[in-house]
């Protein structure tokens, strides 16, 4: 089961985003405990939403694979349930805010863990902005990477839209947005769904299409 | 029904030859007179470069260049009306290239805002400085988000790329944006 966690409302508050993700128990049980961890989701120091691919802390079911992906900080399930155990009937809030406060000392003193992680640009869900045009050595890497970066100017892209547009793999603008990111030129939406440009009356599409047919702009960046 | 998209730059810059690289007729001088009667009488016409691409339905895009001395800033107003954006040029071989950027993002401040505008920077390979760093550094200091790129006005390329780039905001900033570019 899938929880899409980080869509959620951003906290009022200015806690720092933390992620966690659940392996190793069954369904019902990874259910119930996301269930539990949104109630108790700014109770401790910081803002937990699940993440099933980049998180800082990993919950691990008894069943867990040792192969499991990696995280700052790993817990047994068990650590979370009163008496221990993966009985997710077990669960108490109270524990697991006590287990969360734990975490977050750790992560705190862990020099690994970042204080609030940045999202990544795998994740396809959040759009990024440019807040100024990148260095030239940012966009050295491909003919096609300034027009990347333009598509960035005047709203947030995902990842998504970026490839879809692009023509080019996920990968690649993936890559291209983390070194974007990295330079601190980018300021990320926290929603899966980008702003909407205002569509602009008159036709506009089938104008700017006609000038680039006629330019054979299509093949410029092919 | 007729578009057109603005070019301006110093003198030498390119215009011309950038409009002639892409133009379906010859790029032309036209004198085009001064209606804007706040300014001097004596500039009763303006000579500009022109160049026309022909589009679906009798439809034209008008490729404009202007005279990039700061004293025909009456000029660039009246030829921003109605633009779809705007590509600077900017001659890193002549002096002042940053003080002549400067030139253009005030002159043509409305029109950049309102629409969009791409920077590209020529004769960089034998006058290295300023950088295009440089030139974005102030583009972010002046708040203009715009891209800057090195360019070569000979080339037909370089020039569909600064179109590219010119369309491609405008099509996500209004959000007429094709699925694949």
């Amino acid at each position: 089961m899938v929880f899409k966690s980080r869509n959620e409302s951003s906290p009022a508050s200015d806690l720092p985003v933390r992620r966690y993700h659940v392996v190793g128990v069954d369904a019902r049980c990874e259910s119930l405990f996301h269930s539990m961890m949104r109630l108790v989701a700014n109770k401790a120091g910081s803002h937990w939403v699940h993440d099933a691919e980049a998180h800082d802390l990993l919950v691990e079911g008894a069943a867990t694979d040792s192969s499991g992906p990696a995280a700052a900080l790993r817990r047994s399930f068990a650590s979370f349930t009163r008496g221990g155990g993966d009985d997710c009937a077990m669960l108490r809030l109270d524990g697991m805010l006590e287990t969360l406060e734990d975490v977050e000392r750790d992560l705190a003193t862990s020099r690994s863990a970042p204080a609030a992680p940045v999202p990544t640009a795998a994740d396809t869900a959040q759009a990024m902005k440019l807040t100024r045009w990148p260095n030239a050595s940012l966009l050295a890497g491909q003919p096609v990477f300034p027009k990347l970066a333009t598509l960035m100017l005047s709203r947030p892209m995902t990842i998504g839209e970026l490839a879809r547009r692009s023509g080019l793999d996920e990968s690649v603008c993936a890559d291209f947005v983390d070194s974007l990111r990295e330079a601190r030129l980018v300021e990320v939406q926290r929603s899966s769904v980008p702003a909407a440009a205002p569509e602009r009356s008159g036709g506009s599409r089938g104008l700017f299409a006609m000038i680039r047919d006629r330019l054979g702009l299509g093949e410029v960046f092919s | 029904m007729e578009h057109k998209i603005v070019l301006t730059g110093v003198t030498g810059a390119g215009k011309t030859t950038a409009i002639g690289a892409v133009s379906e007729i010859d790029p032309v001088n036209t004198d085009v007179r001064n209606t804007d009667e706040s300014v001097a009488k004596q500039f009763t016409t303006v000579g500009l470069d022109y160049g026309e691409i022909r589009l679906d339905g009798g439809q034209r895009l008008r490729l404009y260049g202007t005279p990039g001395q700061a004293r025909f800033e009456f000029m660039w107003r009246i030829v921003s009306q109605g633009a779809l954006g705007l590509i600077i040029l900017v001659d890193n071989s002549q002096d002042g290239p940053m003080e002549a950027l400067e030139t253009y993002l005030d002159g043509f401040a409305d029109l950049i805002e309102r629409t969009a505008c791409v920077v590209g920077v020529g004769r960089g390979a034998t006058h290295p400085e300023p950088g295009l760093d440089d030139y974005a550094d102030r583009l972010a200091e002046r708040g203009v988000l715009c891209p800057v790129v090195p360019v070569d006005v000979r080339e037909r390329s370089d020039v569909l790329m600064l179109l590219d780039l010119l369309l491609t905001q405008l099509e996500t900033k209004t959000g007429n944006i094709d699925e694949s570019l």
